[in-house]
């Protein structure tokens, strides 16, 4: 591997600090996997529409793999971005089906945790890969302003209705987990976030 | 057209600000209702596990038992290391190994037999010997192992059987022990629940772990807690018989599905229900 394959980011660095020493449930040991398998998901379908990776970032928005020497149709390129999170869910029923053979908590902590990872990233706003499946098709549709313009208000959208959910979660004492990624996405949601990054899978 | 978030950011604050500075009892109101709904640590590992489990289940779950019980008293989770996970597993084995060497390594663990009382009911020591692969764990302060005589009739609350009991139980998912200070009875929603004993019903309302619960007042300090019940059949305060229907089943509350949270205490002491209840 080339030098600088693999870059992460400061702020990486320090939520993976803080998860791994606030960790007493092996929480880290159930997220792993489910990651490796949603961005296996990405690589394995770049790999089958002749794409190379060049590099994989690891920062706050995710993981993002940089791939090249690939001329993919839309279909394609739509096929390589949903294959995470459907790559992600077949991983959550396998685990599922092993933590019910095998009886181990990390399985079906796991499985869950894939689950609704996958789930959240089918949502149509960017950086989620449901976001960036849209954009493509939004592209193709209108061109490149219009399409970055509709996919900024989309985001909007998403993270208000992230937010009023989360406020019903709070009030019904449910934590405050779906405020926390309605703000997530609110944040990132920019006119810039909005616009394809050529060959970048996040 | 970053602009726009910037407008809809300033417009939050002014409103906030207004609000605020207007209406400030309104505003610390709100503030005393949302700043322990949001530090309210939802168990998200447990819902994670859940999701994971269901993902694959075959068969409908049974009325299972909840998962936090007793908001009012400290209750510790206690989370087992590997060997105490080994023991709960393979009493057995783990006893061939370690009975040679060990003695006894939690010295407040129940005495099967304390030197004032030679006879031991049955029944009490039939639990023991279930608690028995937790004997490392002492007995919570606000538990008494006693069968104590009660001084009334009493009948069973509900009609079924028991799913989850008194006592440290290994929690199958979580892999944690944990002390249940009642008896868990599987009941269907609607399944009418019975007063234990004469009385009156000294509270009834809703929790956000117990839901909506009855606790009835026997007298000489007896009382019996009712909970995650769907409805409630009589008031604070009103005269109950023995037997006579309180409340319905139901799944209100932290739980994960429908049944009977039942709690026998005196003075604020937890006994075991089911010393007195043929389950």
């Amino acid at each position: 591997m080339r030098k600088g394959f693999l870059t992460a980011s400061a702020g990486f660095i320090l939520l993976f600090s803080a998860i791994y020493f606030f960790d007493d449930r092996g929480i880290l040991a159930a997220l792993i996997p489910a990651v490796l398998a949603h961005e296996a998901g990405h690589c394995l379908c770049l790999r089958a529409f002749g794409a190379r990776l060049k590099s994989i970032r690891l920062d706050l928005t995710g993981v993002s793999l940089s791939y090249a020497g690939a001329h993919m149709t839309l279909i394609q390129e739509l096929c390589a971005t949903i294959a995470g999170p459907v790559c992600g869910l077949v991983y959550a029923f396998a685990a599922s089906w092993l933590s019910s053979q095998w009886r181990m908590s990390v399985f079906s902590l796991s499985a869950g945790i894939s689950f609704v990872l996958s789930i959240f990233n089918l949502l149509p706003a960017m950086p989620l890969d449901g976001g960036r499946a849209l954009l493509l098709i939004l592209h193709r549709l209108h061109g490149r302003r219009s399409a970055a313009k509709i996919q900024y208000i989309m985001g909007l959208v998403i993270s208000l209705i992230l937010l009023i959910g989360g406020i019903w979660c709070v009030d019904r004492g449910f934590g405050c987990a779906l405020i926390l990624s309605g703000i997530w996405l609110l944040m990132a949601a920019s006119e810039d976030a909005c616009k394809i990054r050529d060959f970048v899978i996040q | 057209m970053n602009r726009t978030k910037l407008y809809i950011s300033a417009a939050l604050f002014l409103f906030i600000t207004i609000f605020k500075l207007s209406a400030p009892t309104a505003a610390s109101d709100l503030r005393e209702k949302i700043l322990p709904a949001i530090s309210h640590d939802t168990d998200y590992t447990q819902t994670l596990n859940d999701i994971g489990e269901r993902l694959t289940a075959d068969e409908e779950m049974i009325p299972a038992s909840d998962e936090t019980a007793v908001p009012e008293t400290l209750q510790q989770p206690v989370i087992m290391p590997l060997a105490e996970h080994l023991k709960a597993y393979y009493p057995l084995v783990y006893e061939e190994f370690t009975s040679r060497d060990e003695p006894n390594p939690a010295p407040e663990s129940p005495e099967p037999a304390e030197p004032e009382e030679p006879v031991i009911p049955e029944v009490v020591s039939a639990f023991l010997e279930a608690q028995a692969p937790y004997s490392g764990y002492s007995i919570p302060e606000t538990v008494s192992y006693e069968l104590a005589e009660l001084p009334f009739a009493f009948t069973s609350p509900v009609a079924g059987m028991a799913s989850s009991g008194f006592g440290y139980r290994l929690h199958p998912i979580i892999g944690e022990v944990k002390f249940h200070y009642g008896t868990d009875f599987s009941a269907w929603t609607g399944t009418p629940i019975q007063a234990f004993a004469d009385g009156f019903v000294q509270a009834a309302g809703n929790s956000d772990s117990y839901g909506l619960y009855l606790i009835l007042n026997h007298g000489n300090g007896w009382t019996t807690l009712y909970a995650h019940c769907s409805q409630l059949c009589v008031t604070e305060g009103s005269a109950v018989t023995m037997g006579q229907q309180i409340a319905l089943a139901g799944e209100t509350g932290q739980v994960t599905g429908p049944h009977l949270h039942f709690e026998l205490m005196c003075d604020n002491i937890y006994f075991n229900p089911e010393f007195y209840i043929n389950v």
